[in-house]
Parts: structure tokens; C-alpha cells; sequence
């Protein structure tokens, strides 16, 4: 990978793997920290990285560093323990929209992180078991029972309001 | 030999057309002469039984397994879901209309799963791109080349640094210390242009050597005397050197020579060490001399041979750092000398 298309990377896949990244840890100052690692992490290693798979490699490096952080940490934030340092929606989200962040903040580590790949970058099973080291199966049976506790999650709350 | 235990063997082969032709004539023989199992000739091998006369296993969808039990979640759940995830086959959709018949109930139930998709906050971004980039000043120059000409030019700054310093430290072999005591002393409005490092440090006040104490060391080599002296007297006064020293100075005879500026290190191997040399075994020996030149004074030929090999015992030790000068008469005689150290300059009259 040549110095261009790094930083064409840059512009093309920061944003995913900054919002990934707050996703889930819904911390700002940590999560820029994350990317810069990230993208330090593949200046290291550019020349050996293929343009190709760049994505691939920045997510997985994202994703590891962010699967560390959290268990060193041995806390899941959550969005109600979110203070004024930490990343707040913005206004133009709907109720359903904060009910299943709500819903995913509540899911087990690896259905969330997979369940966000597939939906905010579109991954494939395949793809996210490369990125996340699980086989495709695995993949599937977190993607199929995060979206059954979501849709039950929302169902709830529907019933509730 | 076909007999009536064993003709149906030939027989059958007989009946399929796989028997070889001495075998047949064998058994058309044996038939004859065996009539009553002629009609057997007549026996239909073609029957054969068929799938259709199989019993049907009606269990086999009792025992199969399926999918959805992996994902721990009921059939239409599973379905639901994959419809969404993956799309479904024939048969999957099929089964999913068997499993929920009421069409409304089941649209209703895909837009609630269709509605657990996270949608991403397109207003999120990542602010500090410019930070993750990489930049060059050229097409032709990367940082790589860049990173190698600063390490370049650090290399060669820090070699002119070191020439020019050794420079200075050739220059600055002397009493250095002594100067700069000196100027202590003598003009204190000077230190403050003097260089910050030497500031900085402590001084070490070294009292110049004067006649009076090269006696006393000669007299007393050990300093027992001396030591002996402290420990009867416990409370000692002292004095304050700074208002004698000039006083000292000149009755010593010791001049100090003058410079500028001092590296500490070059200080430290060149000027300090042979100062320790100068004071605590070289100072000895030049007291030894010393004393002994004043007992038998210095017109004597052969003290004045023994004070030059002192000298040059002093200078074997300390690489030269001390000179011998003479002063003779117009008869030739030695009428005086000149010793002089790193830190001591002794001049002597002859008596």
C-alpha cells in the first residue's frame, strides 16, 4: 500500500471506525485514541497491507484494541451511566432509534460488535469472522440472537408505552 | 455331477443364459432322464421387488433437526430472521407461511425484526483526519528520505560540536579551577557573565599552597601531628579564607593563570585529576623537595640534581605537568629556580 492510498484510507474509513469505535465505548477521547492507533498501527505495517483488504485490517485492528480496552477495563459502559465527557446522541434520533442503542448497549460484547459490523459497514459473516476471529457460523448465531433479543427488547417497550 | 440336489444351480444359470454350453448339455440331459422336473424349465426369473413394495418410514421429519435449534430460537423466529438476514428458500418461505398463516401477523412481525437494524449516525465523523495522514514535501522525497537527511544532519552536528569542543578543552589545560577561585575572590561582578553550568555547581574552594604549608606537610608527612592536635582541641575556628586569600596569594608566591570557559567533563578528566594528583601526591613530593632544599639549601650541586629528579619523578607521574626553571649568575652559578604545577608555582632564591 502505497502512501496515497493510506491516506485515501484515511478519508475513507476513519468515520466507520471512529463511529464503530464509539458505539461501543461510547467515550469520544478514547475512541479517537483508537483510531489514531489503529491507523498507526497500519503506517507501520502499510507497505506489507494490501490496499484491498485495508478495511479488513483497520477494523480488525480496531476491533481487537477495542475488545483489550474493554475487558482490561472489565466494564461494559452504558448509556445511562454516560457523563458530560462521554458521546450523547444527537436530537435528530428518533425514540426507536434510542430504545435499540438502549438495546445494544444491553447485548453480550461479541453480538454487539458483530451485530454492528453487519449493520453499519455491511459485512458479510464471512468478513466479520476474519475480522473478529470466529467462524461463520459463530457469526451467525450471534447476528440471529441479537436480533431476536432486539426485536424483543423494542417489542417490550412498544407494549410498555 | 448334477443331481436332484443341485440341478437348481444349473438350472437358474440355464434360465438367466449365463451357463456355458457343456453345463447346459449336462442339465438337458439330466432333465430327461428326469422328466418330472422338466416343467421347471418354465420358471419366470424375471420377478424382482420393487421400491414401491418397500414400507414408507413416515418418521424421518421427527428425526431431522432443525436449523433454528442452533440459534436457540423457535422455528418462525429463525425464519424471521433469516428472511431478513439472508433471504429464504422455497421451501423455508413455505414453511414459514405453514407456520404462521395469518399474513398480517407475520408482516407485522418482519417489520418489528426489520426495525432491529442499527442504523449508523451519519453525523459522527471523524474530526482529526489530517492528524492520520501522511504528507511529502514531493513526489520524489518521502519521509523515509527526509528521516534519513535529518539523521544525516544530526550526525554532522553533533561531530562539529564535539571538534569544536575538544578545541576548547586543548585550550583550557590549566589551572582552570584556580581562575575561576579567583575571580571569586577577586572580581565576584565577573560570574555572572561566566558560563551557567560551572555556576550552577558547587565550587570547591582550594586553598592555594604556600611556603608555610610545604614545610608543614614536609615536617609532617602523615599529619599525625596535626590529627593529634584537632582531636585535644574539638572546637576549631575557622577562618574566613576569602579575606586572606589574596594575602596568601602573593606571600606564597603562587600566581594562578587565567581563562575562559570550562567543559566539565574535559574539566573534570584533564584539570581535576591531576589536580587530585597535584595536591595529595605530587604536593607531598614537592614538599619532600622542598624541605630538603631548605635544610641544606639549593646551592648545592647535589640538591639541585635531586630537586630535578624529583621533578622528573613528578612529571612521569602526571604526564609533564610540572616545569623546572633555572637562574644563574654571570659565573654560571645557580642563583635561584622556578617550580611550577598544574595548581603550584613555587620561585626560590639561592642563599
Amino acid at each position: 500500500m502505497t502512501l496515497k492510498e493510506f491516506n485515501q484510507a484515511v478519508d475513507l474509513y476513519s468515520d466507520g471506525i471512529y463511529h464503530f469505535v464509539l458505539k461501543n465505548i461510547k467515550d469520544e477521547d478514547k475512541a479517537k485514541d483508537i483510531v489514531q492507533d489503529t491507523f498507526e498501527k497500519l503506517w507501520k505495517k502499510h507497505t506489507e497491507v494490501n490496499y484491498q483488504k485495508v478495511k479488513s485490517y483497520l477494523f480488525s485492528t480496531a476491533y481487537h484494541t477495542l475488545i483489550d480496552l474493554t475487558r482490561r477495563e472489565k466494564k461494559q459502559a452504558r448509556w445511562d451511566e454516560v457523563d458530560d465527557n462521554r458521546h450523547s446522541e444527537m436530537d435528530g434520533y428518533s425514540d426507536l432509534n434510542e430504545v435499540l442503542h438502549k438495546a445494544v448497549a444491553l447485548l453480550p460484547e461479541d453480538q454487539r460488535m458483530v451485530v454492528m459490523m453487519r449493520d453499519y459497514e455491511g459485512y458479510s459473516y464471512k468478513e466479520i469472522g476474519e475480522i473478529a476471529h470466529l467462524t461463520e457460523s459463530q457469526v451467525k448465531v450471534y447476528i440471529f440472537r441479537a436480533r431476536k433479543f432486539l426485536k424483543d427488547y423494542i417489542g417490550k417497550i412498544e407494549v410498555l408505552v | 455331477m448334477i443331481n436332484r440336489n443341485n440341478y437348481e444351480a444349473y438350472l437358474l444359470d440355464y434360465l438367466e443364459k449365463s451357463i456355458s454350453p457343456q453345463d447346459e448339455l449336462l442339465l438337458l440331459e439330466f432333465l430327461d432322464n428326469n422328466p418330472d422336473l422338466k416343467s421347471d424349465l418354465e420358471a419366470d426369473v424375471s420377478l424382482s421387488l420393487s421400491n414401491e413394495t418397500l414400507p414408507k418410514y413416515g418418521f424421518k421429519d421427527a428425526l431431522r433437526k432443525h436449523p433454528s435449534l442452533e440459534y436457540d430460537l423457535s422455528k418462525i423466529d429463525y425464519l424471521l430472521i433469516k428472511k431478513q438476514e439472508e433471504g429464504l428458500q422455497k421451501e423455508e418461505a413455505a414453511e414459514l407461511v405453514l407456520l404462521e398463516p395469518n399474513e398480517e401477523e407475520l408482516n407485522k412481525e418482519s417489520s418489528a425484526y426489520a426495525s432491529s437494524r442499527l442504523k449508523r449516525d451519519k453525523s459522527i465523523r471523524f474530526a482529526e483526519k489530517l492528524k492520520l495522514k501522511r504528507w511529502v514535501l514531493n513526489s520524489r522525497i518521502d519521509l523515509r528520505t527526509i528521516n534519513r537527511i535529518a539523521s544525516i544532519a544530526v550526525v554532522v552536528f553533533l561531530s562539529t560540536v564535539i571538534w569544536f569542543t575538544q578545541d576548547k578543552v586543548a585550550d583550557n589545560s590549566g589551572a582552570i579551577l584556580s581562575e575561576k577561585v579567583d575571580n571569586f575572590i577577586e572580581q565576584p561582578s565577573q560570574l555572572a557573565s561566566a558560563n551557567p553550568k560551572v555556576l550552577n555547581k558547587k565550587k570547591v574552594f582550594q586553598r592555594p599552597v604556600s611556603k608555610d604549608s610545604l614545610m608543614k606537610i614536609a615536617n609532617d608527612p602523615m599529619g599525625k601531628k596535626e590529627r593529634k592536635a584537632s582531636t585535644n582541641k574539638k572546637v576549631i575556628k575557622i577562618e574566613n579564607r576569602t579575606e586572606h586569600m589574596p594575602k596568601m596569594l602573593a606571600l606564597s608566591g603562587v600566581t594562578i593563570n587565567t581563562h575562559k570557559e570550562i567543559n566539565a567533563y574535559e574539566h573534570g578528566l584533564n584539570v581535576m585529576i591531576p589536580q587530585y594528583m597535584s595536591n595529595n601526591i605530587l604536593r607531598r613530593e614537592l614538599a619532600a623537595i622542598y624541605g630538603q632544599l631548605e635544610k641544606e639549601g639549593t646551592d648545592s650541586p647535589k640538591m639541585m640534581a635531586f630537586l630535578e629528579g624529583g621533578v622528573k619523578v613528578l612529571n612521569f607521574l602526571s604526564s609533564g605537568s610540572v616545569g623546572m626553571d633555572k637562574y644563574y649568575d654571570k659565573d654560571g652559578n645557580i642563583v635561584g629556580y622556578r617550580v611550577a604545577g598544574s595548581a603550584l608555582e613555587v620561585q626560590h632564591k639561592a642563599r
